[in-house]
């Protein structure tokens, strides 16, 4: 073929290609979350909180201390017995069917993390939109960046793991992430001693 | 159509979540085919649909509806995918030949013809491709996917050159 065929035939090729593809999964669930605490589009983050609405639930304005500690505690298992498999991973010998199941086991372990993760970051989504009570907006703001700055770091964390399954290294990273972000809500829902200055990882 | 496309966006863009959801529903086929295609993935693909919109949501205040706002969400799409590319994947300059990546299309489902013109896409390298859907497909010029990718114009039309060259060489393997 000369180059007048070849491009005749790379253009109609890429256009008898489907174009319009639904993913398997829903992916607004994911979306949703990520822009819920956003705010507005375009908007600076510190002028835009949804005016705090009284608690229609009283026990919901009170910091309920077992939950987080629940969380904390699963968090930890989780991590804990990543940390063991790894461990005695490293011990024995590397065969591609033991490296398949390790692979298999750190997405069920990040899987769990993950469901961990999402009632932390429920809470703080409620927490942010005022639904326990007032939140001082430059405050709120604060936090939100440094989730957005969590979410972005995430993110990047689990492309990681997906182009290296083997590497440990990111998926306890990620573990770390989360466990920070869990500190962050600790710390924002006992917020008589944070200030706006003191949210950071 | 287009005013109620309109609407909503202007809607989003107050912070209206459901019309954002109402746009994601309408765009997201095109959006996830092609992150799909440009980076041959199933679950990177999704990975990388979730953070286009929400990287739309957050720059809905730049779309000044100069053109529709599935082109303006193409080209944003375009970017994270390229973005993502270059920072972690293979973003190579050889070419290579991973069939092991074929069965994540899904071309088992799709028409032969497709399936084979997947396979062809699959052996171009991810630069090679990328160049490919975004000046045949996107209809970028040489200029404007050597500012958006980082790489010099003469490769991209190098790139260009050689994977219409490889998709014709593999159409004809096909036919004989």
């Amino acid at each position: 073929m000369n180059d007048k065929q070849n491009n005749l035939h790379s253009k109609q090729a890429l256009e008898s290609l489907d174009w319009d593809i639904q993913p398997e999964r829903d992916l607004w669930p994911d979306i949703h979350s990520r822009i819920r605490f956003a705010g507005k589009p375009d908007l600076s983050l510190g002028d835009e909180l949804p005016v705090a609405e009284a608690p229609t639930d009283r026990r919901s304005s009170n910091v309920i201390p077992w939950a987080p500690m629940g969380i904390a505690a699963c968090l930890m298992l989780a991590f804990g017995a990543f940390v063991m498999s790894t461990l005695s991973y490293q011990r024995s010998q590397a065969t591609y069917e033991l490296q398949a199941s390790f692979i298999d086991y750190q997405k069920s372990q990040i899987s769990l993390i993950e469901q961990q993760h999402a009632h932390v970051r429920a809470q703080f989504v409620d927490m942010l939109a005022g639904v326990h009570g007032p939140v001082d907006p430059v405050l709120a703001a604060e936090v939100r960046s440094v989730l957005l700055t969590i979410d972005k770091a995430s993110l990047e964390l689990k492309q990681a793991i997906l182009a290296e399954p083997l590497n440990k290294n990111y998926a306890t990273m990620l573990a770390r992430t989360y466990q920070e972000e869990l500190k962050l809500l600790n710390r924002f829902k006992t917020r008589d001693g944070i200030t706006s200055n003191e949210v950071s990882l | 159509m287009q005013a109620n496309e309109n609407q909503l966006v202007l809607r989003s863009k107050n912070g209206d979540q459901t019309a954002f959801e109402k746009l994601y529903r309408e765009h997201v086929g095109r959006i996830y085919a092609l992150c799909l295609r440009m980076c041959g993935q199933r679950e990177l693909a999704e990975d990388l649909t979730q953070e286009a919109f929400v990287r739309a949501w957050q720059k809905l205040g730049s779309f000044r509806g100069d053109s529709a706002f599935g082109s303006w969400l193409y080209r944003l799409t375009s970017n994270v995918v390229i973005g993502h590319l270059r920072k972690h994947a293979k973003w190579q300059e050889e070419q290579f030949v991973d069939h092991t990546h074929e069965k994540l299309l899904g071309t088992h489902t799709e028409e032969t013809h497709q399936s084979d013109i997947n396979k062809a896409l699959l052996g171009l390298s991810q630069q090679a491709r990328v160049v490919l859907i975004m000046y045949e497909y996107l209809g970028y010029q040489h200029n404007e996917i050597s500012e958006i990718t980082g790489m010099a114009i003469g490769t991209s039309k190098t790139h260009l050159h050689r994977a219409k060259a490889y998709l014709a060489q593999r159409a004809q393997a096909q036919a004989s």
